[in-house]
């Protein structure tokens, strides 16, 4: 059963006692007394599966209103396993607040995996990690990939690799998008599910982005529609310039994503490992771009030319767009 | 070694040698010490100069004599500086130490 | 005891119950666990009665997920106590771990799974001046700037101000006493000192030392196994922090229980006491390790501590205090009872640690201060 299977009255009706959805791997209830909270995730998760209770949760939130002598109504609070997270806030904030709560459980929890600030497309088993650079446009290009590029989500927010395996876990929440990328998505891609816009957040006004059901349909088959990391590209956004894929050295890209990840110290030579066998598989790209038809049209080109070389000969996995030889497994390796 | 003359030379080693990891792409190195969780981006200069004091103790003078046949092109004085520094950024996070 | 609220309590007296909770029962001992930081040492036990697989998949996961959490804080400490023991090589000084450090680098069970978020040592108070110049000689700082709180640091804890590395940011704690120099129970920090003994280490990042430094450097040692227990006891009942008693309470019952092979702990950990002057305090903690946990303590020691019992009706307080202090309570259920028990035993800490007209000084600047420094919002 997915949420759009129930009515938004019992939606709404069920969501003021707690349901149980899945998002990826993970089991989380969500108590939400806030009306129009509701009626918006009824609309951006409709495609999440409800998972019939009881079930072992990963993560238990909630957002209730607060009442409190008359300031009360406009208020809301956020609470993370019945204790409260963050100060209280106004009630206007309480849609982006508890998506952000629902990322922060993400971030600082599931230390099985190697959690990677970075957004993740895939096309088949094959997974695009796109690092977040703040202003790079990373949600931007990513919705483009998913809702104008067939790309599936993986996350908007985060990379779960897990270390055995170096595979990547998909974990999609609604995109969030913020000011002037708002009125572009809209234009570009009408079919593209909005839920309200959300005015004097941290960020500016946000909205969120329903995932679309072909990102979930992946999510949801046996092996939780997992992918193999095969390009790290770390996407820029230049108005008006010309579209360009530029080879990225990759010991940087190592010392740039472990910088920015939620617990590549904590996992410690576990850590290490992981994120190199990571950059070992990948090809790194710096990739400038104005427009998202022509960087939709280099990650196809990218895909086209791995699956046709994965089909011709899977050892000789050699060349790039840009003719560098940056190939995955030409790379000397070795301890100092 | 290679020059008796100086005093009291010091002989550098790395602290847990068991526990010091590294790859290279594209000859630049990406090292990470276990026991105290630092990892350092090293250029090829930095990261020859750590794989010989890992394969034993060894005097700075000797280092900066290997890395001159690895870079003859590069003017003696850069690179003795810049094994010093190496040596002295490297011993701040334990990485290496002096050799009693 | 088959109140649910008593779950984690259950689990810690019995592990093997893991393995027969319903789900909702899981998501309750999890959130419970969560608050005492007490996730990883559950998965811990698991894997000692064997049943890490006959729990359900994602609590297994979750006890996983946290074990990799204690690894790091395990890591940390190490190479913390590694740098210590190089910046102190230079000063003749025994150097004393305590708690969690110590517990993690003599390799005792209790360290499995235990968050350790600052390193603490005890050196003798002569040679505090030289400890400290030594170590802001090695990166670190003291990190209470404010004048008052030196002030009160120095002059009445047993510590020095935390210090911090300001490249590693880690937390150091120097301690000379185990108590405040001004508080009722005045332990002779001599007596803990000549007691120490000198570490087998078996920590990894110890290891590192290599035996020629190790030889030059002050020897790490960490407190006798009796007077491990009555500092535990001690640190449960009179740091003021009570919120997480019950992973105190669950380090003294696993101590209690690795310690008990040795005829001997028993045999001196009352005495020990009573040379210390610490009776009471182990009196709580054992009564309540026997109560919530059903740990095992030779009655004979129970009988013997017996003096040590408050009179009647504060003992029934005290229990009613530990079980509902002891269990963590969500806040979305706001339970006043509980968070009015928390507050009784701060102010009765307190009052153990310093005469009573100072703790009216210092609850007042405190709350001077805090006033003072509220964002204007």
């Amino acid at each position: 059963m997915i949420v759009g299977d129930l009515s938004i009255d019992d939606w709404q009706h069920r969501m003021t006692r707690g349901v149980v959805v899945r998002i990826g791997p993970f089991t989380v209830r969500m108590t939400v007394r806030l009306r129009e909270v509701a009626d918006a995730m009824y609309l951006l998760y409709r495609d999440y599966p409800i998972q019939p209770e009881p079930i072992v949760l990963d993560f238990d939130v909630a957002a209730l209103p607060i009442s409190w002598w008359g300031r009360g109504p406009r208020m809301a609070a956020l609470y993370f396993d019945g204790v409260r997270k963050f100060d209280p806030i106004e009630r206007e904030q309480a849609l982006p607040m508890f998506q952000w709560l629902l990322n922060w459980c993400i971030f600082t929890h599931p230390h099985q995996y190697l959690i990677l600030h970075s957004a993740v497309v895939a096309r088949d088993d094959m997974a695009a990690v796109l690092p977040g650079m703040p202003g790079a446009g990373k949600s931007t290009l990513c919705t483009a990939l998913v809702h104008g590029g067939g790309w599936r989500l993986l996350s908007d927010e985060v990379a779960l690799v897990t270390p055995s395996t170096g595979l990547i876990t998909p974990a999609p929440l609604p995109i969030g998008l913020k000011e002037e990328s708002i009125p572009v998505i809209a234009a570009t891609y009408p079919h593209a599910r909005m839920g309200p816009s959300v005015r004097g957040t941290r960020k500016g006004t946000v909205v969120h982005i329903a995932t679309p059901a072909s990102s979930m349909a992946a999510a949801s088959e046996a092996g939780g529609g997992q992918a193999q990391p095969r390009w790290i590209i770390f996407p820029e956004y230049h108005a008006g310039a010309r579209v360009q894929l530029e080879p990225a050295p990759r010991a940087n890209a190592f010392m740039t994503i472990a910088a920015d990840a939620f617990n590549y110290s904590l996992l410690g030579a576990t850590g290490y490992e992981t994120l190199a066998n990571v950059v070992d598989a990948c090809h790194c790209f710096n990739l400038q771009y104005s427009q998202l038809d022509d960087a939709i049209a280099v990650f196809d080109q990218l895909a086209s030319q791995a699956s046709s070389a994965a089909s011709s000969s899977a050892g000789s996995l050699t060349g790039s767009p840009t003719g560098s030889g940056d190939a995955p497994h030409s790379t000397s390796r070795g301890r100092p | 070694m290679s020059s008796p003359a100086t005093t009291a030379p010091v002989r550098w080693r790395v602290a847990c040698p068991g526990d010091l990891r590294g790859r290279s792409w594209d000859g630049v190195s990406v090292v990470h010490h276990v026991p105290s969780g630092d990892t350092q981006l090293l250029n090829a200069l930095a990261a020859a100069t750590l794989q010989r004091i890992a394969a034993g103790a060894i005097g700075v003078e000797a280092l900066v004599e290997a890395a001159c046949k690895d870079q003859p092109a590069q003017p003696r004085a850069d690179i003795d500086r810049q094994v010093r520094t190496l040596l002295a950024e490297l011993a701040d996070v334990g990485i290496i130490e002096p050799d009693a | 005891m088959n109140n649910p609220r008593h779950l984690l309590l259950q689990v810690l007296r019995d592990p093997r119950r893991m393995s027969q909770l319903d789900a909702p029962a899981c998501n309750e001992l999890l959130r419970q666990a969560r608050m005492s930081k007490l996730v990883a040492r559950l998965g811990y036990l698991a894997q000692d009665v064997g049943i890490l697989d006959a729990i359900p998949p994602k609590m297994a996961e979750q006890m996983l997920a946290a074990r990799a959490v204690s690894d790091q804080h395990a890591r940390i400490v190490g190479w913390e106590v590694n740098r210590i023991g190089k910046a102190l090589a230079g000063v003749d000084t025994p150097v004393v771990l305590l708690k969690g450090a110590a517990y993690l680098l003599a390799g005792m069970d209790v360290a499995r799974g235990r968050l350790v978020t600052d390193v603490d040592i005890l050196v003798p108070a002569d040679r505090l001046g030289q400890v400290e110049s030594a170590l802001v000689a090695h990166g670190w700082e003291s990190m209470k700037v404010d004048p008052y709180d030196q002030r009160y640091y120095r002059a009445w804890m047993h510590e020095l101000p935390p210090m911090q590395h300001t490249q590693r940011h880690s937390v150091l704690d120097v301690h000379h006493t185990i108590l405040p120099v001004t508080g009722r129970l005045s332990p002779d920090p001599q007596l803990l000192l000549a007691a120490a003994r000198t570490i087998n280490p078996t920590h990894d990042a110890y290891l590192a030392l290599d035996t020629q430094l190790k030889q030059s450097q002050p020897a790490i040692q960490v407190l006798a196994p009796a007077d491990m227990v009555i500092h535990a006891a001690v640190h449960m009942f009179q740091d003021g922090e009570l919120a997480g008693a019950v992973r105190d309470l669950a380090d003294i019952a696993a101590m209690v229980h690795q310690f008990d092979g040795d005829a001997s702990f028993w045999e001196r950990l009352v005495p020990r006491a009573e040379a210390l002057g610490l009776q009471r305090p182990l009196y709580y903690a054992l009564a309540s390790a026997v109560e919530l946990l059903g740990t095992e303590v030779p009655e004979s020691v129970m009988r013997t501590l017996g003096p040590a019992r408050p009179i009647w009706p504060l003992r029934r307080l005290m229990a009613l205090l530990v079980a509902r202090a002891l269990v963590p309570q969500p806040t979305l259920r706001n339970d006043l009872a509980a968070s009015t028990a928390r507050l009784a035993l701060y102010i009765r800490s307190h009052w153990l640690r310093m005469p009573p007209g100072m703790l009216a000084r210092h609850l007042y600047e405190k709350a001077i201060r805090r006033w003072r420094s509220e964002p204007e919002t």
